[in-house]
């Protein structure tokens, strides 16, 4: 007799993702709602907040699950490192490919210079350190150079073909260095890539773009995060805390060496405020004897001397007395950077509030993270360090105006780590309730700095039109054109710059724009006839009126009255006309316009 | 094949490509993304890999890094001595490359360069 013993039927397996595929999957749909999000985007009907006007609440939707996933991530005991890594450089790319996705052109009329001198050193194969206008950039070459060398090598016709996608480029490095940086002062994966998550949310200053401080700022972290991890007191050997084969051979630190000397120097040949920076730091680091010896601050401090009075000379000479005078002008640099609410329109003071607010809670969080590291009896002098020593650059600095909130980009490796570590503390166990508030500071951060940095994108941003009407400008100008432009914020100086006079009509007096606005037909007149050059154009388009529109620049109905004045005038005749731009000539001279050639 | 060495390899076969794309010219999209690939990443990657880091973040990073300021200083360089050539330029990045990458893969293993963070007693 044979007996049956009934089966216990097992639990049907759920067959699931390997875990870190199941996030990379989450990282995907999020990446394809924000995708989604951008499709829907009008742009014609941006207002004066910028993106935030026309973003759809789907956007809004992508990052807060993008918050959510990240915190899970961080609540989860199994991620992997490589993960939690991810998370900053995924909300980077989301955030940046917006720009090259939606505008299509490279928004910040400053790109546009910049491939200007690009051009000028690919055409000529020179620079001119005398030149008068954008001096500066012939006087520190060297990031125009290189990306003169890529433009002709790779076939391309200007450094526009893939400046847009620069920016992305720049975040993603940058956010990677400031991360290399937070690890050469913990371990703790969590801690670090709250910092990193938090140093993409806190760094609005916009400072990203094709530039030479994009890249200078990534060459900076670098240099304190190898003077950090390998050249710092106490030296590992000396200290019995720190395992033995913790430091770099004799060999390998004098290759380390190598490479900050390269580093140091294309710092102060590519830049004008990363050198000073770095000087002030890597004193302040040698001072308080967190690293060891003098040599790199000597080093740099005298090349950057050097480069200033030997190299630089013809701009310097030009530019000292006004230099020096903005040295300790710590209050005038103060007063420049507040903008008068009393001018600017209502959205564009919503968004300079916003984003002073925005840096008010970073430079908070990281403060009282200092705080709740000083009372739980860590003594973190580097960061500390990184995060103060940039705000002598106030008293250093002829920057002016901006001076502030580069000193706050500056600042935000010290002020992100201290952030990081009051929201996940070094060592921390791994809490659900942890995770959520990094999940809510995140959600709020991310509103303030969709406000800071895209909220004037109404004016940097470019439009086909726009770009077809300065293309066409550069096309038929004949060298030695007077180019007048409502204002410098458009697409310009990119092709042929040197050969042109710019006037900006927002750059004089206020008085002059007041009398432009009542009667631009006879002063606009006066200006473009009877004058010695070549030609002459009036430039008016849609990112000059929003520009001057936010900033208050022109009084009653601004440049758009202006133009409509000039379309009724039989004086001027609109030589080129697109819904975002008019090119105007004087009626006077149109046989010549439309018999002369333009340059070849 | 250690890490280091494929880098080595890799950066090695990257530059290559460059000086290919640069003598036949095929246009976008194979030049610029053979001459960005090559110029954007792989002096610096090769020359990094010789200290023989164990972190690949700072790998990746910091050869970037001096991938962009080995073509800077290489174009300032051609800039100020007057003899302006985007293919001088690089010429002599690929030769930076490949005198990294061939020391690589001949010297003898070394020590590798510990990672970025160290235990460290507050300071």
């Amino acid at each position: 007799m044979s007996t049956t013993v009934p089966r216990v039927e097992a639990p049907p397996q759920v067959r699931r993702l390997p875990r870190g595929l199941a996030w990379l999957v989450e990282l995907a749909g999020i990446g394809v709602l924000w995708w989604f999000t951008l499709q829907q985007v009008d742009l014609s009907a941006m207002g004066d907040t910028g993106l935030v006007s026309v973003l759809p609440w789907t956007g809004y939707l992508a990052l807060a699950a993008m918050a959510v996933s990240f915190g899970l991530t961080l609540a989860h005991r199994a991620s992997p490192r490589w993960l939690l890594m991810l998370y900053p450089a995924v909300l980077t790319v989301l955030l940046f490919v917006t720009p090259p996705l939606l505008y299509g052109a490279v928004r910040y009329s400053w790109t546009w210079k910049h491939a200007g001198i690009i051009d000028y050193i690919d055409r000529t194969g020179t620079v001119d350190p005398t030149i008068g206008v954008l001096g500066i950039y012939h006087n520190w070459p060297g990031f125009f150079a290189f990306n003169a060398m890529l433009t002709d090598l790779a076939g391309l016709d200007s450094a526009l073909s893939y400046a847009a996608w620069a920016e992305v480029f720049f975040y993603l490095l940058t956010v990677a260095a400031a991360m290399v940086l937070l690890r050469t002062i913990t371990d703790d994966a969590r801690t670090v890539a709250v910092g990193g998550w938090l140093f993409v949310l806190a760094n609005w200053v916009g400072q990203g773009y094709f530039s030479p401080q994009a890249l200078n700022y990534v060459w900076y972290l670098l240099v304190l995060a190898v003077l950090i991890r390998w050249f710092a007191r106490p030296v590992p050997q000396a200290d019995p805390a720190l395992a033995a084969d913790a430091d770099a051979t004799p060999g390998q630190r004098v290759a380390l060496m190598g490479l900050l000397l390269l580093l140091s120097a294309c710092i102060v040949t590519t830049h004008q405020l990363t050198p000073l920076m770095l000087v002030l730091m890597l004193v302040a680091l040698a001072a308080t004897r967190r690293t060891v010896g003098w040599a790199l601050p000597v080093f740099v401090a005298v090349a950057l001397g050097a480069w200033v009075l030997y190299v630089a000379a013809p701009f310097t000479q030009s530019s000292l007395v006004e230099a020096l005078g903005a040295v300790g002008a710590v209050r005038g640099n103060l007063q420049d950077t507040l903008i008068g609410y009393n001018q600017v329109s209502s959205g564009q003071e919503l968004v300079s509030l916003v984003a002073r607010v925005h840096t008010v809670l970073i430079g908070l969080l990281g403060v009282a993270g200092m705080v709740v590291a000083w009372l739980r009896g860590r003594r973190d002098y580097v960061p500390m360090l990184w995060a103060f020593t940039p705000a002598t650059l106030v008293v250093f600095s002829p920057y002016g105006s901006e001076i502030l909130f580069r000193a706050f980009m500056f600042a935000l490796p010290g002020l992100v780590y201290f952030a990081a570590t009051l929201l996940w503390p070094l060592g921390a166990a791994v809490t659900r309730w942890r995770a959520a508030v990094v999940v809510v500071v995140s959600c709020a951060l991310m509103g303030t700095f969709l406000l800071a940095e895209f909220g004037n994108d109404r004016q940097y941003h470019f439009s086909p039109g726009e770009v077809a009407a300065a293309d066409f400008v550069y096309s038929v100008a004949p060298p030695g054109s007077l180019l007048i432009e409502g204002s410098r914020n458009y697409p310009a100086q990119f092709d042929d710059y040197e050969r042109f006079t710019y006037v900006p009509i927002a750059r004089e007096d206020a008085a002059v724009r007041r009398a432009m606005v009542t009667d631009p037909e006879e002063k606009l007149f006066g200006w473009m006839s009877d004058t010695p050059y070549a030609a002459t154009y009036l430039i008016i388009t849609r990112s000059q009126k929003a520009e001057t529109e936010a900033l208050g620049e022109f009084p009653g109905r601004g440049l758009a009255g202006i133009e409509t004045d000039l379309l009724a005038s039989d004086a001027f005749h609109p030589l080129f006309r697109n819904r975002d731009a008019t090119v105007f000539v004087l009626a006077e001279t149109l046989t010549d316009h439309t018999t002369k050639p333009g340059r070849p | 094949m250690s890490r280091a060495s494929a880098v080595a390899v890799a950066t090695a076969g990257l530059g290559a490509a460059a000086l290919v794309a640069m003598l036949v010219q095929p246009g976008p999209p194979v030049q610029p993304l053979l001459v960005f690939a090559f110029a954007l990443a792989a002096p610096g990657l090769a020359v990094v890999g010789l200290l023989e880091p164990s972190s690949l973040m700072w790998h990746l990073v910091m050869g970037v890094a001096i991938s962009i300021a080995l073509g800077v200083a290489v174009a300032q360089v051609l800039l100020f001595m007057g003899v302006w050539s985007p293919e001088l330029g690089l010429l002599l990045l690929v030769a930076v490359t490949w005198v990294a990458a061939g020391i690589q893969l001949l010297r003898p293993r070394l020590p590798a360069l510990p990672g970025l963070s160290i235990p460290r007693r507050s300071s």
